[in-house]
């Protein structure tokens, strides 16, 4: 039997390895590193199991619609075509009754990969603004709030920095590889690194500097680091002159964050504050990657402001070695473009959950840029990471529950295990059972699946065609091509949402018969097509162009970086970065929680199912320090609970020396695939993360409305072994 | 970051701009000419272990 092999991006995780994959009689058989040296190394265990996902029995292979009542899991297998038929008339039911707006959609582009933007074309179209993304907790609400300071999400120059800082981040060989490998090859030229993270993290140990930092403080860090760097003068001071606005303000403000203050607030010795401080402005080229530890804070909106400050300040931004503002890529049509938000009218994107209290990522502020992000950077809306124009995902889930402020009643679901993604569960699963329509593009039953209307299968990245743009985070363009056929009833999202927008009459918005035919139009700005792109090689990146700003100014309304943001200001926020204390740790709840945790066989809430990897982890594990696990009288691998007011989480003690005192660490995502059928939503209620923080505004970030996952109050305590876990395959006998 | 120069900030974009155009050749597919030139002398042949790749969990 033939076999071939092909380029593929991998879409097991965010990162977006490039990889190949082989095929045989029709299957994927096996996915292997790249056959160039410097991509070689970037490929982790879940990437190698692709085959055993992409094949697994499990895989939803035909349209289902839902024939008990809903969550009973009960489905009759229907054709593509009656599926598409039924969701476009009941979608448009509910529209005629509600509204466009409510219509709310639910997807992670990590997953789903090939949307191009369609889901926001449709939606625009129609008029819903209500989209919504894991990546409002994750890289898309810091390309947001990165835009206010300076217009632009940066992406570090690893390979030329000389001094690299993690907040909480820690990359490793099977999680978030090529960071892990950039890592590695900096610290091998000599390059510093610098980690902030409460127990002592792999990264950590081979850190030059580690600040075991208390979860939740790195807005007063950043503040106690700026402070050792204005005292010093260690900032540039020409670059502050000419390109900065605030800088007075924000100095005063520094002030009043004295390094005996930061020590208290964050635990960490201010000797040591001051010579990471010291350490990361001097550098000849220093940056402070992407991190998703501070992406989900309750100071989260200061503390990735701080983050863009540092960088600005210590003349970080946009030069060699530092992080650089790419802007569009230039020869390959952005999502921001196909998305058609000037479609939407002023009033409908007015309508936007979480305009009016949480707008820092939401159209309210994407307007506010608007034309200065036209003038630098070439078209007015620039969704960098999806995660620009967001509603925010807590209103939308509220407003589905109770219908204020106005009903939300079709939800869909695309590559996104909705139910467990965001903070407070409970809420959103009495949002799903309050709606009329639930639609779920998937490729396995999760519990969100298990809750919907109808169930589309979805394809893999070994069965299609793409070019893997970042979402304008770089300016790379990868190849991944196809390789083995979809199952016969799945679609890609692309199908879905340009099938829905026939079904809606917006076809002449999507002309496009093919997957290959919108990329051949997203190329076109080059002059190419996909077949001349797959001819020609698998990478290109655009020329790089340094200190842009000289020519353009930068995307904020003052044209400079703005230390002091003028946008937060208009909004009636402080337009200075500060610190705000989480929720306080009580004698009934004395721990704080630190969740969210990625373990590395797993993405988010997937591949549970996938025996290979969860064989690397068959159960969750709550972290503990030795002297807390001695306090609770609690011993390695008992059944614990971590219990908060608002819920409940079992899973299996791992007592850890690096572990920081006081904190305990929750893994993210968890359910139980090999309980369908035995346990209600297969698990979802016993050890997911998302039931234990609230989206109370006593929890959420002022200005985006994201959650405090990474130190809120909670307990443990010993509990029996649950006896849903008696018929798992991975639980029995521990 | 204080202390890198005009010069200095030049000679670092121009070689950062070289580099970028030289990886541009060796993820093409040609191997003729130029840039086959450049990938052979790039591109160190792999050994058979590395070509395989890391196709079980490590």
């Amino acid at each position: 039997m033939s076999s071939e092999t092909k380029y593929s991006v991998c879409t097991i995780c965010d990162i977006g390895c490039q990889l190949r994959s082989e095929a045989e009689g029709g299957k994927v058989k096996r996915v292997i590193a790249h056959d160039n040296p410097m991509l070689a190394s970037n490929i982790c265990f879940k990437g190698v199991a692709a085959p055993s996902i992409h094949n697994h029995e499990d895989r939803i292979r035909t349209p289902l619609k839902r024939v008990g009542e809903r969550g009973e899991d009960k489905w009759e297998a229907i054709s593509y075509e009656q599926a598409m038929t039924e969701i476009a008339e009941r979608l448009k039911t509910v529209v005629d009754e509600y509204g466009p707006e409510s219509f709310a959609v639910s997807t992670s582009g990590w997953n789903t990969q090939t949307t191009h933007a369609t889901d926001r074309r449709f939606m625009n179209l129609l008029g819903s603004p209500n989209w919504i993304s894991g990546v409002s907790l994750c890289a898309g609400n810091t390309a947001a709030v990165n835009k206010l300071t300076y217009g632009w999400f940066p992406m570090g120059d690893f390979g030329n920095a000389n001094c690299i800082v993690l907040f909480g981040h820690n990359p490793r060989k099977h999680s978030w590889t090529p960071i892990y490998n950039q890592l590695n090859a900096a610290r091998k030229r000599g390059a510093k690194i610098i980690v902030l993270d409460p127990r002592v993290s792999d990264q950590a140990e081979q850190s030059d500097l580690h600040l075991r930092v208390r979860a939740g403080t790195d807005a007063a860090m950043c503040l106690g680091w700026l402070k050792v760097i204005f005292d010093e003068h260690l900032y540039d001071e020409a670059f502050v002159r000419d390109w900065c606005v605030g800088f007075e303000e924000l100095k005063a403000r520094v002030d009043e964050y004295p390094l005996d203050r930061v020590e208290a607030i964050t635990g960490v010795d201010q000797a040591l504050i001051a010579e990471a401080a010291r350490m990361y402005a001097t550098a000849d080229g220093a940056i402070i990657p992407w991190t998703p530890i501070t992406d989900m804070q309750i100071s989260s909106t200061s503390a990735i402001r701080l983050h863009s400050i540092l960088r600005a300040v210590t003349g970080n931004l946009d030069v060699v070695g530092g992080e650089t503002l790419g802007g569009f890529n230039q020869s390959y049509i952005p999502e921001s473009e196909l998305a058609l938000h000037q479609a939407l009218s002023d009033e409908q994107k007015a309508k936007q959950l979480g305009f009016d209290d949480h707008p820092a990522y939401t159209y309210r502020v994407a307007e506010m840029l608007k034309d200065q992000t036209e003038k630098v950077w070439g078209y007015p809306y620039a969704d960098i990471v999806m995660g620009c124009h967001m509603a925010n995902p807590s209103n939308v889930f509220r407003a589905m529950a109770t219908g204020d402020p106005y009903p939300v009643k079709a939800f869909f679901v695309l590559g996104n295990n909705a139910l467990m993604s965001y903070p407070n569960q409970h809420q959103i699963l009495k949002a799903m059972m309050n709606q009329d329509l639930i639609v779920a593009h998937e490729i396995f039953m999760t519990p969100t699946a298990m809750l919907a209307d109808y169930v589309l299968p979805g394809d893999v990245f070994t069965e299609r065609n793409h070019i893997a743009d970042s979402w304008s985070w770089t300016t790379r363009l990868a190849l991944s091509q196809k390789i083995v056929e979809p199952p016969e009833g799945a679609s890609s999202t692309f199908e879905f949402w340009r099938d829905l927008a026939n079904a809606f009459g917006f076809g002449e918005h999507f002309p496009w018969g093919t997957l290959e035919e919108l990329l051949d139009y997203r190329l076109s700005r080059s002059g190419r097509t996909f077949a001349d792109f797959e001819q020609a090689g698998y990478m290109e990146m655009q020329t790089p162009e340094f200190r842009k700003y000289r020519k353009t100014g930068f995307a904020t309304p003052s044209g400079k970086v703005e230390l002091s943001s003028s946008i937060l200001d208009e909004l009636g926020f402080d337009p200075l970065p500060y610190y705000r204390e989480g929720p306080a740790l009580s004698e009934a709840y004395p721990y704080a929680v630190f969740s969210g945790v990625r373990e590395d066989p797993f993405f988010q809430t997937g591949q549970r199912n996938i025996a290979e990897l969860r064989q690397r982890c068959p159960v969750p594990s709550i972290f503990i320090h030795p002297t807390d696990a001695e306090k609770e009288a609690l011993v390695e691998g008992d059944w614990v609970k971590i219990q908060t007011a608002y819920g409940e989480v079992t899973a299996k003690l791992a007592v850890q020396a690096s572990m920081k005192q006081g904190h305990l660490r929750v893994p993210h995502g968890w359910w139980y695939p090999e309980l369908r059928g035995k346990v209600a939503l297969a698990g979802a209620f016993l050890s997911s993360d998302a039931v234990l923080c609230s989206d109370d505004d006593e929890f959420l970030d002022h200005e985006q409305g994201i959650p405090h996952f990474k130190g809120y109050p909670g307990r443990i305590i010993k509990t029996q072994k649950p006896a849903d876990f008696e018929s798992s395959a991975y639980a029995v006998g521990s | 970051m204080t202390q890198r120069g005009a010069v200095r900030h030049r000679l670092l974009e121009l070689k950062a701009s070289v580099m970028v155009r030289v990886a541009n050749r060796l993820f093409t597919f040609k191997q003729t000419g130029l840039d086959g030139y450049i990938k052979r002398l790039m591109l160190k042949q792999p050994s058979k272990r590395e070509r395989v790749g890391p196709s079980k969990p490590a």
